[in-house]
């Protein structure tokens, strides 16, 4: 029994990192009281970086949507490139006086450097997703007001259209019916010829007494705004959903799921897309297992855009051609600690190939056992990732690429941000 | 009950428990701030609850277990109790021990942490546990299983080993 002692006293040792209750409070009070005079702004351009924010006034103008025709997400009409994009849009905590607010901002990939400052139009006082089309040009930024109890507004979403060349964004409401209350969205995820919009969130048939409710995931045409619905089932909340749920691929939406409903295991999943909608489980399939059912690490995967491949963080590698085992049997535990990416096929699940091999990051550290791919070419080649570029670095993204990691010098970490290429 | 009623009497053992799970202040902070909002958000239904703790607690757990994709990695701040343990020098191998301890549950992947540190910590039974992380307690156990053989690998490859893991009862 002194071991297990030993290992609770380990445990409470953690107690030491507790956040300041009071410090918390203000925080919490910070983004969801009452909205100051400051944050009443429309629009405001920040920095020296010139930037311009251009409201549309039409509920709904956007001709970007309608490049490309054809009824899949866009890869066809709009072959991705294998070169990394040049500019990312991230989610930037400011302080703005005593509140606290988050803006959007474009960088520059390479040297990391702020282009464009977006701030979120009043009444919203903070954008809390964004996600991108393959253009590096277009992004849907979703926008949500403070937060009070008993008051709640819809997620507003926002295109948001780079100019690189006068460093401007314009901004312009998108007209989405049936759009969650903030406190039911999860996320949503733009096809790459930004013709479809996916979001995740919860129903608003909620029984106040169970606080059950119907986690689903919704595509809408855009600029239209017609929109399929596939219903988790009931009883199975939002907050089943992963963080950042959700990417696209030829072969559908690929999501992360954090179980609940036996026999299925969380992990990622592949919806098939092209139906009219209905049940989610049904109609999606397990690509990986999550949270390391069968592996040291933390892993589902990551479906590339062009759906042959899946690419997996692993504790040690799976030879060519065999499989990870199914996820009701695990595998004995790994007694390696260093970090690989390795290719399966999204066919067969059988290993192709480790295209990575990390590094420890110290001699008291752990090895990295995550990783983020923010970006992928259409078949997964070329990848922007973070990861440690040498033992006891701290992780920097940059580009891997023949199973070499390039840092991107000058680029800031993207640790903590919320990012789209 | 209002939200500043249950955040008077059960923030901070709500805190608690987050900085034990993510293993650092800074990402525990990130982690509560995120649920804490949501639960203010939504506090007519989840105020109206028997056990409004347990909800907020199965959240902060979620999203524990979802961080990934934020570039969020589990790296256990252990700087802070390594100096405040430097002053107590009589028990120097004893606190090494118990860093080198800190460091392993850090490489654990995500659930098999948690279930740790809901059986260790929050000494819950596995039926609880596995109703918290919606699994079954057979996956339950197998989480607990491997971390904790892992830990015994690991620590035994640690120069201040704990060979006292080896071969016990965990």
């Amino acid at each position: 029994m002194r071991h297990e002692d030993d290992l609770r006293s380990a445990l409470r040792t953690l107690e030491l990192q507790t956040p300041d209750t009071d410090a918390m409070l203000r925080r919490v009070t910070e983004q969801t009281g009452p909205r100051s005079a400051g944050r009443r702004r429309l629009i405001t351009a920040m920095g020296s970086a010139a930037a311009v924010i251009a409201i549309a006034g039409a509920a709904v103008a956007a001709p970007f949507w309608v490049r490309g025709h054809g009824n899949g997400p866009g890869y066809g009409q709009n072959p991705l490139s294998s070169a990394p994009p040049p500019y990312y849009m991230a989610l930037v905590v400011v302080r703005d006086g005593t509140a606290t607010r988050i803006n959007a901002v474009v960088r520059n990939t390479i040297t990391g450097r702020t282009l464009a400052t977006i701030r979120p139009p009043a009444p919203y006082t903070s954008f809390v997703g964004v996600t991108g089309a393959a253009d590096d040009r277009t992004f849907v930024l979703t926008a949500r007001a403070a937060l009070s109890p008993g008051r709640d507004t819809a997620a507003k979403l926002y295109e948001a259209r780079f100019s690189p060349g006068g460093h401007t964004v314009s901004l312009t409401p998108l007209a989405l019916p049936g759009l969650p209350p903030s406190r039911f969205f999860v996320g949503a995820a733009l096809s790459p010829n930004g013709r479809q919009l996916a979001v995740a969130g919860g129903a608003s048939a909620i029984d106040t007494k169970t606080v059950s409710s119907f986690g689903w995931i919704a595509i809408y045409s855009l600029p239209g705004g017609a929109v399929r619905r596939w219903i988790m089932g009931p009883g199975i909340p939002e907050l089943a959903f992963g963080s950042s749920i959700m990417t696209w691929s030829r072969a559908g939406l690929a999501y992360d799921w954090n179980g609940g409903i036996p026999g299925y295991f969380p992990g990622e999943y592949l919806l098939s897309t092209s139906g009219p909608g209905g049940s989610l489980l049904i109609d999606s399939r397990l690509l990986t297992c999550g949270m390391a059912q069968s592996t040291s690490l933390d892993a589902t995967g990551y479906l590339t855009p062009d759906a042959a491949t899946i690419i997996v963080a692993l504790g040690h590698p799976v030879a060519p051609g065999r499989s990870l085992p199914p996820c009701s049997q695990p595998l004995p535990p790994t007694t390696t600690v260093a970090p690989l990416l390795e290719e399966f096929s999204a066919a067969t699940g059988k290993a192709i190939r480790v295209i990575y091999t990390g590094h420890r990051l110290g001699p008291n550290l752990p090895a990295q056992n995550d990783y983020s791919v923010f970006w992928s070419s259409d078949s997964g080649n070329v990848l922007v990732i973070d990861a440690p570029p040498a033992a006891g670095r701290l992780p920097v993204y940059g580009v891997l690429s023949r199973g070499t990691f390039t840092p991107i010098p000058g680029a800031p970490s993207l640790q903590g941000l919320t990012l789209a290429f | 009950m209002t939200f500043d009623e249950f955040a008077a009497a059960r923030l901070p053992a709500l805190l608690r428990f987050t900085a034990v799970l993510a293993g650092d202040r800074a990402t525990a902070e990130d982690l509560a701030q995120e649920v804490l909002i949501r639960a203010h958000a939504r506090w007519g239904r989840i105020g109206a609850m028997d056990s409004p703790e347990q909800y907020v607690r199965k959240m902060l757990l979620n999203e524990f277990l979802s961080w990934r994709r934020r570039s969020w990695r589990l790296i256990p701040n252990t700087a802070v109790a390594a100096a405040h343990d430097r002053a107590q020098a009589d028990h120097a191998d004893r606190y090494a021990e118990r860093d080198a301890l800190l460091a392993e549950l850090g490489k654990l992947p995500r659930r098999q942490r948690a279930v740790l540190v809901l059986r260790y910590y929050e000494d819950l039974d596995d039926a609880a546990i596995a109703s918290l992380m919606g699994c079954a307690p057979g996956t339950v156990r197998g989480y607990a299983s491997r971390a904790l053989a892992a830990l015994r690998i690991e620590m035994g490859r640690q120069p201040a080993s704990l060979d006292k893991f080896r071969g016990s009862g965990i």
